[in-house]
């Protein structure tokens, strides 16, 4: 339902987030698996990782269902009506089984279209930058000699952004009251946190403190 | 749309303007280093969106968000290459490409931006009576977003 939709999404995208978290720590632990079978330990991390990406794509196309009508169970007939209405109104006026199915006509029709490739290198200018940040980003962090700086560098503060941004924004975004209140406190929450780690790695100790409280609120040790 | 972008483009001037002695200028180079991020995340969503968006019917708009996709990821392996090693502590290439793309894919954005709202005004001076005479309803459909119907999301 529209109202869940922005919800829906943030969490779809937090997970993402979190996988990347995730992510050292698992491969660290499959790491230790060097040797094993004759594999190294990089190996098995290629390994079991895909194994897990591809069991998991082929049930995708048996668990993912085409339309409301096949929803069943977590669907009141209500909703499973809304929802074909919703289809029948973006379409354009009919239903997705009437029409024939994608045609050499429609696949032309996109790739002949100029504004489709502007998009598509917009996207591949902020994928190259993002990619080069990630890869420039433990230099830069390590160039830097004081060593209660090193220690926050590595939970870098872009991922705070992102984090924050779509665990705290898009639930807010349902309530229409809360909408402007979340906006706001991000943006002044970003900036802050920001020069507290340049304060940080300076070497100002009280700095540190308030942005590992500001990170970590729980108590750590 | 264009906000981010500039960001982005702030961000690394500044950092080329350093020209590699991060030592002595920690701040400005952090502070350049997080505008970018700020500038670059959210480029991605509202690129994508902006494609789904734009695209008339769903046929053509899945066919347009996977193409976006697929050509968009290209740009991860030009910028796991950009940083070369023997280039350091300065990395001209790799931060003046990002400048450069960044920069390029501003005036993109607006370009498109301006498309459609070009695009749209054009159609608000039709009448809709006149063009469902003019075609049929299977000429409109054909027709996708150049159809008179079809209203651009900015």
């Amino acid at each position: 339902m529209p109202r869940d939709l922005a919800t829906r999404i943030a969490v779809f995208y937090c997970f993402s987030a979190l996988s990347g978290a995730f992510s050292g720590l698992l491969a660290a632990g499959i790491a230790k698996m060097d040797g094993v079978g004759g594999y190294e330990g990089w190996r098995w991390i290629f390994l079991l990782e895909g194994l897990v990406t591809v069991v998991l794509g082929v049930l995708c196309f048996f668990l993912l269902i085409d339309s409301p009508q096949l929803s069943g169970k977590w669907l009141t007939q209500d909703e499973i009506r809304y929802l074909e209405l919703q289809h029948f109104i973006k379409d354009g006026g009919e239903f997705k089984d009437e029409r024939k199915k994608t045609s050499w006509k429609d696949i032309s029709a996109v790739l002949s279209n100029w504004k489709m490739y502007l998009l598509a290198y917009i996207l591949l200018c902020q994928s190259a930058c993002s990619y080069g940040l990630s890869a420039i980003y433990p230099t830069i962090a390590f160039s830097l000699t004081n060593p209660n700086a090193q220690r926050y560098q590595i939970y870098p503060p872009y991922l705070d952004e992102r984090h924050g941004l779509q665990g705290h924004q898009c639930p807010a975004h349902d309530r229409p009251a809360v909408r402007g209140r979340s906006h706001l406190r991000h943006l002044l929450f970003g900036p802050v946190r920001s020069l507290l780690l340049a304060h940080a790695v300076r070497g100002d100790s009280a700095a540190a403190d308030c942005n590992r409280i500001l990170h970590h609120p729980r108590p750590q040790g | 749309m264009a906000i981010p972008l500039l960001l982005i483009v702030i961000g690394y001037s500044i950092i080329l303007g350093l020209k590699g002695d991060l030592q002595a200028h920690i701040g400005p180079g952090f502070f350049a280093i997080i505008l970018t991020c700020i500038g670059i995340y959210p480029t991605h969503p509202g690129t994508t969106s902006w494609t789904m968006n734009n695209l008339a019917p769903s046929n053509r708009r899945a066919i347009g968000s996977a193409f976006n996709i697929c050509v968009g990821n290209i740009g991860g392996i030009i910028g796991s290459y950009m940083y070369l090693d023997d280039e350091a502590p300065n990395y001209p290439t790799g931060f003046g490409l990002s400048l450069a793309f960044g920069g390029t894919a501003l005036i993109a954005a607006l370009v498109l931006e301006l498309s459609f709202m070009w695009g749209n005004k054009r159609r608000e001076a039709m009448d809709e009576t006149e063009v469902r005479e003019k075609y049929t309803d299977e000429q409109l459909l054909e027709m996708g977003d150049k159809s008179p119907l079809f209203k651009y999301t900015l």
